[in-house]
């Protein structure tokens, strides 16, 4: 999230797209009902009309995946009503940004597409730049190269016609979405865009959140309170995984994973600490060899000198290009590629996508390790329905895990508070909390390593590590260290004493820390600062909701991100009802802002607002993602149609898949697959079931899988209400009861009719007659950026069942 | 739930309904409570006569601690306090204890300048010449005390009643566990029921926000359920709560594991009623012989919870 | 004084809170339970279900989705039939708890004949009633009657995160009653509270009865 869960409250326009909020999410409710009590108008756009749609003004049926399209057509309303900012977007956009004469984009590619390896060259898109290297800039937005004029063209396309054509949403429905948000394009209004996996799931999952961010800069919607593009996170902790570095291609604190071509620390430094040509551009990211030295020192402490490069030399390295997500992983084990692992906190064998290939793939390995509540289809998928359990080779070791009850430690919400929580009970029998097994486990490693020797030992035996597992120990770590004695501010820290703030880290190995964006957070003057429940504020404060005194926030503190987005060039707020930070007697008042510097009137220490892009700017003109610098509409990797109204490229140019035998894909319009599932988790089971469905009563009100579908569909297909019917894509099938509704229509898309039907994806076979994974069915087709699969569209049919063997 | 409270008559009943062995005191206290109860209606035409100017509420100063009353002369009180005198004296030496001390009391709060200036002792804390007056006027210390604060309470009530509990607005500027207006200690304190607004129309949330009601003038402010409200420590583990394991109806006992202060406290969420507080106080009792013999100390003294 | 229950299914989002929590509370076993083709389920009320909410779709005259949730209970009624049908037969075997309205079943009522516990169960305009043939005893909700009597709400209002139902004295409830559907009807044009006057379990619906379930309301 850029803001927090009470700023929703400060909404005059909410679109909630992708996200099942008021049934997935029910604490964001609780504000969205706030700013509807205040006026707010709340929208549903989303293929199933649910609880969330009940409780909104209006809701807007879309077939699945079409998501950019209705964007791209608000970004065009946008430009063609006149309802943009025009101030913010001129100062505080790279709208008025000349685009190379390199870049272009033609029938649905931009240049320099590479076929063969489906990916793009992406130099050709970047800007003009002045012989100091600084990007050319025409405020009056006139020149046709400027990104503004570029954008507009791209999406004049996405016409009403052609989105109502594609989306199977009518174009009285989408007017009806675009005036209300658009209205939000005024100083003193606020509209808010919130999203859950529901825009992730894609293979354009990371461009859906993209063209909400073109949106939102264009209406001014960032920085300012009731604004924002807001992931809605849960109880999993999310956010705080991400921020720690939970996936492959980054360390804690959002660096860059090492490559190969970056052999030593300087290099890895020169190749990830931008440098701008603009001014007033804070460009905060060239701080960044501190944070990463600190991050070095915190793993390997005494060992870390700068001399040795602080041990960046004994830092995995990954091949460039080369994919290490867990779908490129299951893909290594099904060949033979990985013999042994871990899996801890998630059950892949029902919750990944083409769960067939999954299940085929486990059984690759020796041996695993599995730490849970309950036996799941993960741990015993040896003795799965089907198969031979002795024809199963892996030996599976299953760990006692605690509960989350059982232990204490941080969650950082979705609004990046850091809240600790305290254990309840002690974890029953002889479960362990994660950080229970990991560290005793390191440590026995260590002790191997030692005694044995190994091919290289050095970073094993050499980490700084702790001898038993303490969460306020961890929190300290991550929080960070003095490593020589400093004075700051006439107060002096001993070694050993915490950092204050990430302002006095430092790239010369004097300090450590496990995530500068957390450093702040546990400091010598107020103890651990995600225990405050102090809800005093100033009023200032209180109009907009602001608790700075309640738990902890990163950065340093600050609730709503961007915030000198929502000032003037004078430091006055856009909005003086909903202030977030004003400019007042020469210093900042309201929020913790975005940098201490003056406003941008102040030609000479005025900064631009949004200081982690390199240029001060928000990117209405995004060239880091790897499949466009704008958002296009591209149908998810299997798709009802065979064309598409704005060009011949069907489909993204750049989503990943893989080829093995289990791989299988539906062509464009595949007769035998012409209906859309998408999938989606439920109230009563807990995301894949693993613990909820061991709880009888939950059981009792949601026993079994169901397949949702509209009475049109069933009536062609012959199906009655509570019929046994199979599923089927390319790459199995699934039984479940049919649940026939109103609360799924038709769609009318390309001048035929195509029908959506959804699923949760709760169940699997450990419980007995309950049903089994509905991934069987999803697609390994991916997010060229992040990997994430495509498990909210895919291309099924389906039939009535004779006899359930699955369902009992 | 929009529910009344009760008067000091159907908490008592109610009270000596589960606790028939409490109906003596319980009874004998009755009279005098509910008098001080119907005092401040009684003292508002008498305060807007009395051409008493009220402090404003600021809320800098409440930020660091200082309650309204303090430094504020209480100059133009006395016929406040006469009144007052006037209508609980009777009850209040028919009390087991103050019997015997009718004439001392009414001589005491009929001279002006000793009574005003007691008074004034009691709201600035100085217990010992609070003492010292009471030699002078033949009363026991602790008799002179309860009498003062019997009396001088209901006036202080009727002072707080004229503002619109600015301590309990948001965002809150007092944060202290002694009283916003006399800087007393709460004698009771309770913690309230869900609140049903549209505001709330999704997620209703539980209640259960804790509330101090002021042991001499009945002012009640919000304060931070973590916190210990005598020693201002906060966070996990420091506050803890000692109840009966059956039927308790929310009646427990707040107590500090750090300082080992308590306070009497009614969880409203857990029972249909809302009691009087200051009956509500007087009946607790039982807890009160809990709390001694776990070695306790009470928030605020008083005549029943001294064992 | 008797008590009354509000249940505001304008703000119900059928979570279905209040209908484990009743089962927790009474310390009842969880039902073996099939898909139907709903998200109702157990499908009705039963001895291990004294509560459960039902669900109901349609579409209103513009086309719209109209998802209704209704949580479904013993209404209490102030002249309960079943309690005069069963004193007739077995004195005593079903009472209505004077001080707070509460409609019970007691011990005596294994005593009723089958003939007897089919005219009880028939007779409820609700539908209430269910028969346990293992203890030969009516079932239905009590209205926590242990919890009431101890100063406590019932569990599932106690349960509800939405303020969906409230529960209290009957002239109170009875006042906020009218107070919701005042400004319900801005919204709902057709808002209405269902039998005021009969019974202790006062409905606020959007619109007509019959889009929430059969035995909605007893006109």
């Amino acid at each position: 999230m850029t803001n927090h869960w009470i700023d929703i409250k400060n909404s005059d326009a909410i679109l909630i797209m992708g996200s099942n909020a008021a049934e997935h999410h029910p604490v964001s409710f609780k504000w969205i009902m706030r700013a509807k009590d205040a006026g707010a108008t709340l929208m549903h756009v989303d293929p199933k009309f649910s609880r969330t749609s009940a409780r909104c003004d209006f809701h807007v049926p879309i077939r699945s995946g079409t998501d950019i399209a209705v964007l791209g057509g608000m970004i065009n309303y946008i430009i063609e009503s006149g309802s943009w900012f025009r101030d913010y977007v001129v100062n505080y956009t790279n709208a008025a940004y000349v685009l190379a004469d390199s870049y272009d984009f033609k029938d649905g590619l931009f240049s320099g597409y590479n076929a063969e390896k489906r990916t793009y060259d992406r130099s050709s898109w970047t800007f003009k730049r002045d012989e100091k290297g600084a990007p050319v800039r025409d405020f009056t937005l006139k020149d046709e190269r400027c990104v503004f004029n570029v954008m507009a063209k791209h999406y004049s396309r996405y016409t009403l016609e052609n989105v109502s054509k594609i989306t199977g949403v009518s174009e009285e429905n989408l007017m009806k979405v675009y005036k209300i948000f658009c209205a939000t394009g005024k100083p003193d209004k606020a509209g808010t865009i919130l999203y859950a996996i529901g825009w992730t799931q894609h293979t354009v999952g990371v461009q859906n959140i993209r063209a909400s961010a073109i949106i939102q800069l264009l209406l001014g919607n960032i920085g300012v309170a009731g604004g924002g593009i807001n992931a809605l996170r849960g109880e999993p902790n999310v956010q705080g995984s991400t921020d720690h570095a939970l996936l492959y291609h980054n360390l804690p604190g959002y660096h860059n994973a090492p490559l190969a071509q970056w052999q030593t620390l300087e290099e890895y430094n020169k190749a990830n600490t931008p440098v701008t040509h603009i001014e007033n551009s804070a460009n905060w990211w060239s701080n960044r060899p501190k944070y990463v030295a600190s991050l070095l020192k915190g793993w390997f402490g005494d060992a870390a000198t700068a001399e040795n490069d602080f041990c960046y030399s004994w830092l995995p390295k990954c091949e460039d290009g080369e994919d290490y997500s867990y779908m490129y992983a299951m893909d290594r084990m099904l060949n033979d590629k990985m013999r042994g692992g871990f899996i801890f906190g998630v059950n892949p064998m029902n919750s990944f996508p083409n769960t067939n290939k999954m299940r085929a793939a486990l059984d690759h390995l020796d041996w695993l390790v599995v730490a849970e509540i309950h036996n799941s289809e993960t741990s015993d998928n040896w003795r799965r329905p089907g198969v031979d359990p002795y024809s199963k080779k892996t030996e599976v070791f299953l760990l006692p895990s605690a509960h989350r009850v059982e232990k204490e430690g941080t969650i950082s919400n979705s609004g990046r508070w850091l809240q600790w929580f305290d254990k309840a009970v002690e974890p029953a029998g002889e479960a362990r909390c994660f950080g229970d097994i990991y560290v005793p486990l390191i440590n026995t490693i260590r002790e191997m390593y030692a005694r044995e020797g190994g091919a290289f030992p050095d970073p094993i035996v050499k980490l700084n590590w702790a001898e038993k597992f303490d969460a306020s120990d961890w929190a300290k770590r991550i929080n960070g260290f003095f490593w020589k004695e400093t004075t700051i501010n006439g107060k002096t820290y001993k070694p050993g004493q915490l950092v204050p703030a990430f302002g006095n880290l430092q790239a010369d190995g004097s300090t450590s820390s496990l995530n500068w964006l957390y450093t702040g957070s546990w400091t010598e003057e107020e103890g651990n600062k995600s225990k405050r429940r102090d809800p005093s504020q100033t009023e200032m404060q209180a109009r907009i909701g602001i608790y700075p005194n309640w738990s902890w926030c990163w950065p340093i503190n600050r609730r709503i991100l961007y915030n000198r987005a929502s000032v003037d060039l004078q430091g006055k707020p856009w909005n003086p009802d909903k202030a977030v930070i004003e400019w007042k007697d020469g210093a900042w008042v309201g929020d913790v802002p975005d940098g201490p510097w003056p406003p941008m009137a102040d030609e000479e220490n005025g900064r631009l607002p949004f200081i982690m892009n390199t240029d001060g700017t928000g990117q209405l003109f995004g060239p880091g993602r790897l499949d466009g610098p704008f958002p296009e509409h591209y149908e998810p990797a299997e798709s009802p149609v065979a064309s598409h109204p704005f060009s011949s490229q069907l489909s993204s140019p750049c989503f990943k898949f893989h080829e093995s035998e289990f791989d299988k894909f539906a062509a464009p319009a595949d007769p035998r697959y012409p209906i859309v599932l998408t999938t989606y988790s439920m109230t009563e089971h807990w995301c894949g079931g693993g613990e909820t469905r061991n709880v009888p009563n939950l059981l009792e009100a949601e026993p079994q899988l169901y397949v949702e579908m509209s009475h049109e569909l069933a009536g062609e297909k012959g199906i009655k209400n509570g019929d046994g019917v199979i599923i089927e894509s390319a790459r199995g099938q699934v039984e479940a009861i049919a649940m026939v509704t109103i609360r799924l229509r038709p769609f009318t898309v390309m001048g035929k009719t195509v029908h959506l039907i959804g699923m949760p994806f709760a169940y699997g076979w450990t419980t007995p007659g309950c049903g089994d994974s509905t991934n069987r069915l999803t697609v390994t087709a991916y997010d060229p950026n992040t990997t994430i699969p495509e498990t909210k569209a895919c291309c099924v049919n389906i039939r009535k069942a004779g006899k359930l063997t699955e369902i009992a | 739930m929009p529910v009344t409270r009760q008067t000091v008559s159907e908490t008592l009943a109610g009270i000596a309904e589960r606790r028939p062995v409490l109906q003596p005191i319980l009874s004998a206290f009755e009279p005098f409570l509910e008098a001080r109860a119907s005092l401040p209606d009684l003292l508002s035409p008498i305060l807007e006569q009395s051409g008493f100017s009220l402090p404003p509420w600021r809320q800098e100063k409440a930020r660091q601690g200082v309650p309204l009353l303090a430094g504020v002369s209480l100059d133009g009180l006395f016929p406040l306090l006469e009144q007052s005198a006037q209508v609980l004296l009777p009850h209040l030496t028919a009390l087991p204890g103050m019997t015997g001390h009718s004439e001392a009391l009414h001589a005491f709060f009929s001279d002006e300048k000793t009574c005003m200036k007691a008074s004034d002792m009691l709201l600035t804390g100085h217990e010992e010449s609070l003492a010292d007056i009471a030699t002078e006027t033949g009363l026991a210390p602790a008799v002179l005390l309860f009498a003062l604060e019997a009396v001088f309470g209901p006036v202080i009530h009727a002072l707080a009643s004229e503002y619109k509990a600015p301590w309990d607005e948001r965002p809150s500027s007092w944060m202290q566990g002694f009283c916003p207006v006399c800087g007393s200690y709460p004698s009771i304190a309770y913690l309230d029921r869900r609140v049903f607004d549209e505001k709330n129309a999704f997620l209703a949330g539980g209640g259960g926000k804790k509330h101090l009601h002021c042991s001499l003038c009945g002012t009640e402010w919000h304060f931070r359920r973590g916190a210990c409200p005598s020693c201002g420590q906060e966070g996990s583990g420091v506050m803890e709560f000692l109840r009966e394991s059956e039927n308790s109806q929310g009646e427990r006992i707040d107590w500090c594991t750090k300082c080992r202060s308590y306070c009497p406290t009614v969880d409203l969420r857990e029972r249909g009623d809302i009691p009087d507080m200051d009956a509500m106080a007087l009946g607790m009792m039982y807890m009160d012989i809990v709390a001694a013999r776990k070695g306790l100390m009470p928030l605020k003294p008083s005549f029943w919870n001294q064992f | 004084m008797p008590k009354a229950f509000l249940i505001d299914t304008t703000r119900c989002t059928a979570c279905r809170g209040c209908q484990l929590a009743c089962k927790e509370w009474h310390n009842l076993p969880a039902n073996v339970t099939k898909q139907r083709g709903s998200h109702q389920n157990p499908p009705d009320l039963n001895p291990n279900n004294l509560k459960i909410v039902r669900f109901h779709e349609h579409l209103d005259e513009k086309g719209n989705v109209v998802w209704n949730f209704f949580p479904d209970q013993c209404r209490h009624c102030l002249t309960p039939i079943c309690v005069d049908l069963a004193n007739l037969a077995v004195p005593g075997s079903m009472i209505r708890d004077k001080s707070t309205g509460a409609v019970l079943v007691t011990e005596k009522c294994a005593q009723l004949s089958p003939a007897d516990i089919n005219a009880i169960v028939k007779a409820c305009p609700y539908n209430i009633p269910r028969y346990n043939e293992q203890t030969k005893m009516l079932t239905k909700c009590d209205m926590c009657i242990d919890r009431v009597s101890a100063g406590m709400q019932p569990m599932c209002v106690k349960t509800c995160p939405t303020g969906a139902m409230m529960f209290g004295e009957r002239a109170e409830v009875l006042e906020e009653a009218q107070k919701r559907l005042a400004r319900i009807k801005e919204r709902y044009p057709k808002a209405r509270l269902v039998d005021t006057e009969e019974v202790s379990v006062i409905y606020l619906l959007a619109e007509e009865p019959k889009f929430y379930h059969e035995f909605t309301s007893f006109g």
